[in-house]
């Protein structure tokens, strides 16, 4: 497999301790990598490490296979990025701002600064001063810079942070869009595990500095359970009779009233009819399939990613 | 190079500093304009001549006022990236860090000279103002020119001594700690301009020198020369130095 990003023991240490350690990391040619982690992972760090801003204390950084020291003006010509808030300047405008960043490539193309305004719907604020834009707008724009080249590789840190439903829904059209029909290699990060799920081709998991899962989304999906949850009267009744008649299905009790059982949705009526039969009431019968936050949970030892 | 100087221009549009920056500028004329008039008043019999109007300016411009403008203006322009949060939008372009810094220097050395001439131009105006109200003497083009050039010059040689203040915001990443500095040494600049000792203090040896008063010092010229020039190398080493190593965290 071609891998656009290749990280080989990259370490990063800031007063005598590493916040990024020993990670080999590889971002697959034209997919989507999600990248997860609790605040203080080191995504952050390892995003801008691939980027120059920040110089790694260990290992190697591989961009489009070629190291991402050696040629920074032909690689960085095909990566966009966005890294936390995204920092502009405050007295200009969007259009501005996006003609300096060109200006900055030496590109004076003009065309493009207006069709990537009306992709990410900030068309209209033409006389607008940054310092002026909402925190979405500030996120949108931030996109914007991002595509605006028509980059190969975008690296994104939380671009989604700030935006409203519709504007979330409007990021994840276009990331998608871009991975699937320009072909772009997406490394992203976000606090919002379904927005990875629903977009992500590859996962991977930081923990305290180090990878420790790297993952692809289809594996994941075969490897995520999928149970039924019973409504049930009584929840310890209802995990005798399972016990007792159905001893290879695996049986758990969550909160007061439901039960989780591994099993295959054909069996449900029958259990159902068991439980009837056994004087426990049934109110209700779910399908359930364990979620990227379910999964994440248990690979970090519980707790959530916020 | 042209490039990086033409964006850190664009840079500045509708930037309130750019106003602020000339009224600065503009503040020398007034005072000189204001003090003429007082003292014409008290002394109606006294005439003045536009070269004493520029010589007396002189000080001003390149020890005191301006001064403080010129550091606002290097603190703005070093700084800005780090408070409005810009370097991890610029930096991850294919731009070499050192280009964007002699863009930088390029563009305060710009600054500097427009400012200086901006003084220039104000006291200009307001003794030809004067001039027409209650007579000026020497107001001819050749020493209108004159001044116009020991002014260039004279910011010319402050840019010099500047530098490291480029450092100071770069390692503070603000505007206030080169301008309390600046003001400390703007008293520096005040006790010392009138002192021989003053030679060897960079900020007034530059001074000395525009007034030709440098010579008279006792110290060598080549001394309070090699003085500014390594402040100057001093002030541009740390700020190359510092913004290549940086991590931007």
């Amino acid at each position: 497999m071609d891998y656009i990003v290749v990280t080989e023991d990259l370490a990063k240490n800031y007063g005598g301790s590493d916040v990024v350690s020993q990670v080999n990391l590889h971002v697959p040619k034209g997919r989507v990598y999600g990248l997860l982690g609790r605040n203080g992972a080191g995504k952050t760090t390892v995003m801008k490490m691939m980027l120059n801003l920040v110089k790694p204390t260990r290992g190697r950084i591989l961009l489009f296979g070629k190291d991402n020291g050696t040629d920074p003006r032909e690689i960085y010509h095909k990566i966009g990025s966005i890294i936390e808030s995204p920092g502009f300047y405050d007295n200009l405008t969007a259009y501005d701002n996006l003609r300096l960043l060109q200006c900055l490539r030496g590109k004076k193309d003009t065309r493009s600064i207006i069709d990537v305004l009306e992709t990410v719907n900030l068309s209209k604020e033409t006389k607008k001063p940054f310092s002026d834009y909402s925190l979405g707008m500030k996120q949108r724009l931030g996109i914007a810079a991002a595509i605006i080249h028509e980059p190969e590789l975008l690296i994104l840190d939380e671009p989604i942070n700030g935006l409203d439903p519709i504007g979330i829904s409007i990021i994840r059209s276009l990331l998608i869009k871009l991975s699937r029909e320009r072909g772009t290699t997406i490394l992203i990060s976000s606090h919002a595990l379904n927005e990875i799920e629903q977009i992500a081709d590859v996962i991977g998991v930081m923990q305290n500095g180090n990878l420790i899962e790297e993952v692809d989304m289809e594996k994941l999906r075969q490897r995520m359970r999928i149970y039924t949850r019973f409504a049930v009267s009584d929840t310890a009744k209802a995990a005798g009779i399972i016990k007792a008649r159905f001893p290879d299905f695996a049986c758990s009790v969550e909160d007061e009233n439901y039960l989780l059982m591994n099993t295959k949705p054909a069996a449900n009526s029958v259990i159902n009819k068991t439980l009837v039969e056994g004087g426990v009431g049934v109110t209700e019968i779910a399908i359930c399939e364990e979620t990227l936050e379910a999964y994440f949970a248990e690979l970090i030892g519980g707790g959530k990613i916020a | 190079m042209l490039n990086l100087v033409y964006c850190e221009i664009l840079k500045l549009k509708n930037a309130k500093m750019v106003g602020l920056s000339v009224m600065g500028a503009m503040a020398v004329p007034v005072m000189m304009f204001l003090e003429a008039i007082q003292v014409h008043f008290e002394h109606p019999e006294q005439v003045f001549a536009l070269a004493d109007i520029y010589d007396d300016s002189l000080l001003y411009v390149m020890l005191l006022v301006n001064t403080m403008v010129y550091v606002a203006v290097t603190a703005y322009l070093f700084s800005r990236e780090y408070e409005e949060k810009t370097l991890k939008t610029i930096l991850p372009l294919p731009v070499l860090r050192v280009k964007l810094l002699f863009g930088k220097f390029i563009t305060l050395f710009l600054w500097t000279v427009v400012l200086s001439v901006v003084s220039w131009g104000g006291i200009l105006i307001f003794s030809g103002c004067y001039s027409v109200v209650f007579g000026l003497e020497g107001f001819e083009l050749s020493v209108i020119l004159q001044w116009l050039v020991c002014f260039v010059a004279g910011g010319i040689l402050v840019f010099l001594t500047i530098s490291p203040y480029a450092y100071l915001a770069e390692k503070t990443k603000g505007i206030v700690a080169p301008m309390i500095v600046v003001a400390v040494m703007v008293m520096g600049n005040a006790a010392l301009c009138n002192q021989k000792f003053g030679a060897l203090y960079p900020w007034v040896s530059t001074y000395l020198l525009m007034k030709g008063e440098l010579a008279g010092s006792g110290y060598p010229v080549w001394l309070s020369l090699g003085l500014v020039v390594m402040l100057s190398i001093f002030g541009y080493a740390a700020t190359f130095s510092y913004f290549l190593r940086e991590d931007l965290k």
